[in-house]
């Protein structure tokens, strides 16, 4: 339920199909991730989990790997 | 009850009406109450809907910096300062702000910094401005009419310059005007209560400060070119703490050295993270350095792409204030810190800095005396939304701190 909750915040926000390669999900590098829907998302990621991100973590979730590493660190686990 | 998005003001009387009547609702509010709290995080949500369906950095930005997660911060600190030995905060009132018409977004920070307060409040848009701000100014009522303890504290009016009308808005107990320059003089003009405090933010410049030496050596490069990167480019460098020159303090062939190394990682990250300068910015830059150059103060200039062009300046010269933004950065070396409080001007405002010691740089911060700089932070850093902007608590200034000794 969780994991597919992660993906669900960056098709939504991001505009992706399911489908993609996930491990090559990255800021700036995957069509779409810019600044602007890199902010969208922490706040999705932080809505949707009830957390709130340290500033040091919204710039270090840079790709999807990150992202389930560090919303661990926050409680959101995966399994 | 104002239920218009934006009021337009036809007289002084009508400007008294609508004083009178969010004043009436600020006495439901205290700072950092539920009702501003929730307006805040709804506002927030709604604005990054928008921000997505519309592509609107500064929106996305503002939906950002007043999510659930950031004002939990501003509380927590405003927290632990208010609770001061026999000190109690509380609001000042109704504050006035009159947002500079160039910057679509600023006139919600000042608004909802005063909310938070728990203050009323009363924004001046201007008529020009109201077509910018139209789709903007509808997720804000549309949010009110969510909240109507903030609806009946909140007034959006828009007046041609009328300094009867200014005068009577100017009977709030604050009055925040948001330049430039030419504008702040002129409200200025137009007095205010005996008792109204006011706050004026005029034109302001950014800087990076950098340590040859360090970047050669001790630095990660990568790591500073995406703190700069941050700084300058998320809004074109068009925020005023987004630095538009670098200082750098070294030996002359280490400098060159350090700049050459800099621009060619703030280059990487530009391709790698890409630019975002608006589609005129590279023609602008173009000409600006085309004039600098011809003024005889640049040693070199290098053009790294459209959206990185950078030029070094005599030693000697003073920085070059006026620039585009949109990614051109102007370059000077000095030998000492000490060089520093001679370059600075009092429109000055953050200094991003790298490669410095807490000690350098709080000696550096006294040694400014009066001289400009309000924020000395690290790269990277620069454009972190802050209750502190240009040498005032904004928090504390909206509010009153009352002394009671039992």
């Amino acid at each position: 339920m969780t994991l597919q909750q992660i993906k669900s915040v960056f098709t939504d926000v991001l505009d992706l199909n399911e489908s993609i390669d996930w491990a090559s999900v990255r800021y700036q590098e995957t069509d779409g991730w810019d600044s602007l829907h890199h902010m969208a998302m922490v706040g999705e990621f932080e809505d949707t989990f009830a957390i709130m991100l340290d500033t040091d973590d919204v710039i270090a979730l840079s790709s999807f790997e990150e992202a389930l590493r560090i919303l661990g660190k926050y409680g959101v686990v995966t399994t | 009850m104002i239920s218009a998005p934006v009021t337009s003001l036809a007289d002084a009387r009508q400007a008294r009406a609508v004083l009178a009547s969010v004043r009436h609702g600020q006495r439901r509010l205290t700072p950092f109450d539920r009702p501003i709290l929730d307006y805040l995080s709804d506002l927030s949500r709604r604005l990054r809907s928008w921000s997505l369906a519309s592509r609107q950095p500064a929106v996305s930005a503002l939906a950002f910096w007043i999510r659930r997660a950031e004002i939990e911060r501003l509380r927590a600190d405003w927290e632990v300062d208010a609770g001061g030995d026999g000190l109690i905060s509380l609001p000042r009132g109704v504050a006035f702000h009159i947002p500079p018409t160039n910057v679509d977004t600023l006139f919600v920070y000042s608004w909802l910094l005063s909310a938070l307060a728990g203050n009323a409040n009363v924004v001046r848009l201007s008529p020009r401005a109201l077509d910018a701000v139209e789709s903007l100014m509808a997720q804000v009522r549309l949010t009110l009419d969510d909240h109507p303890v903030i609806d009946a504290a909140t007034a959006f009016v828009t007046y041609e310059h009328d300094v009867e009308i200014t005068a009577e808005l100017s009977e709030a107990d604050v009055r925040v005007i948001w330049g430039g320059d030419t504008a702040v003089s002129t409200i200025r003009s137009i007095s205010c209560g005996p008792r109204t405090s006011e706050l004026a933010f005029a034109d302001r410049f950014s800087f990076a400060l950098l340590d040859a030496e360090a970047v050669l050596h001790r630095l990660d490069v990568h790591e500073l070119a995406v703190g700069l990167y941050n700084d300058a480019y998320w809004f074109d460098q068009l925020g005023c703490a987004s630095p538009r020159a670098v200082l750098w303090r070294g030996q002359p062939d280490a400098v060159v050295d350090a700049e050459a190394i800099l621009w060619a990682a703030l280059a990487a990250q530009i391709d790698r993270r890409g630019g975002s300068a608006p589609a005129g910015a590279p023609m602008a830059k173009l000409v600006h350095l085309t004039e600098s150059a011809l003024s005889g103060d640049v040693e070199r200039i290098r053009w790294s792409s459209g959206e990185l062009a950078t030029a070094t300046l005599h030693d000697g010269a003073d920085l070059r204030r006026d620039g585009p933004g949109g990614g051109l950065f102007y370059s000077r070396r000095i030998d000492d810190l000490r060089e520093i409080p001679e370059l600075v001007q009092r429109r000055d405002q953050t200094i991003a800095h790298a490669g410095f010691s807490r000690v350098e740089l709080e000696e550096l911060a006294r040694s400014l005396g009066a001289a400009g700089v309000d924020r000395i932070v690290p790269i990277g850093s620069a454009l972190q939304f802050d209750r502190f902007w240009d040498g005032h608590d904004l928090l504390r200034s909206f509010s009153r701190n009352v002394r009671v000794v039992a």
